[in-house]
């Protein structure tokens, strides 16, 4: 399908491109919204993806997909711009030093709504690279292999990640866990 | 269980709840309206440099023709020769465009080594 859209584009039918906009704008905001970790400037990364995109579809020799390619253009722009803005990191702590096993019943206790806000928060707490690596491998299900292509990193430095992605996620939904009983207790 | 079995299984679970769809409703019509301007802003582009080098060649005939054949002989009287004259201008004329040739060169390499760079990233 991308294949045609191409074609129409590339033979100068400019209004076609709305399909791939249509297609992959969630995609690609699930992608900058992990490295930003803010909703504008996430959307600013999407747009100067997408006119790259617009601008270099010639080039797109289709070695790899589509997807993986704009994927790779997404996730470049992303850290492009967070090396100009150079926002705050929060800092972890020693993860050994915390206890992270999360009971599950705990977790299935509290509400969906709840359960969203929660992980959207946690993915914000984690470093860009570890929630870029845990949304695509987990909600996009691509491989290491995947995911390392499209991030130029290799594939045993993507497992790290992921390793380590795993282990700081509970910290910090431990965390928020934690926060929200507080809050019970007192209001 | 093991341990990072569970913590898999938990990670993975969470994760379903992780979609981040783009929240802006006129996304989709905001982001074709930049595609038409780049659109129009690359045609633009293009005819620029293609006017430049065609406003170029014309200058440059144009000069070799007014200093090579439209001075007349006797206008500066007969203290200066007129070949010296037509030297003076020619030198004049080849200087600037040799100045115009380099910044229309440097221009257009330019662009094409960007095109390259983004081609290759």
């Amino acid at each position: 399908m991308d294949d045609l859209y191409i074609r129409k584009v590339l033979g100068g039918d400019t209004g076609e491109f709305r399909y791939f906009i249509a297609t992959y704008k969630d995609l690609a905001f699930s992608v900058a919204i992990s490295v930003v970790k803010d909703e504008f400037l996430a959307e600013e990364v999407v747009q100067e993806s997408f006119i790259k995109v617009f601008n270099n579809l010639k080039s797109f020799k289709g070695r790899s997909s589509f997807k993986t390619w704009f994927c790779r253009i997404v996730i470049n722009e992303a850290f492009q711009l967070i090396r100009k803005k150079k926002p705050a990191t929060i800092p972890i702590d020693s993860l050994n030093d915390i206890e992270t096993i999360i009971n599950e019943d705990d977790i299935l206790d509290i509400s969906k709504e709840e359960q969203s806000f929660m992980v959207q928060e946690a993915l914000k707490m984690l470093s860009s690279k570890e929630s870029l690596v845990l949304r695509l491998f987990y909600l996009e299900q691509q491989d290491t292999k995947t995911i390392a292509d499209e991030t130029g990193w290799s594939d045993g430095n993507v497992r790290v990640i992921l390793y380590r992605a795993r282990k700081n996620m509970l910290v910090f939904m431990k965390e928020l866990m934690k926060d929200k009983q507080k809050n019970k207790q007192y209001g | 269980m093991d341990n990072s079995v569970k913590e898999e299984k938990i990670v993975k679970s969470l994760m379903k709840h992780s979609r981040a769809d783009m929240p802006f409703q006129d996304f989709d019509e905001r982001m074709m309206d930049l595609i038409y301007k780049e659109e129009r802003q690359q045609k633009s582009i293009r005819r620029d440099i293609r006017m430049a080098w065609m406003f170029f060649f014309l200058g440059l005939f144009l000069g070799l023709f007014i200093a090579g054949f439209t001075i007349e002989p006797d206008i500066f009287g007969d203290n200066i020769p007129t070949q010296t004259i037509n030297m003076i201008l020619q030198i004049c004329i080849a200087v600037v465009l040799l100045f115009q040739l380099d910044r229309l060169l440097g221009f257009s390499s330019k662009r094409w080594r960007l095109k390259q760079y983004k081609q290759s990233s």
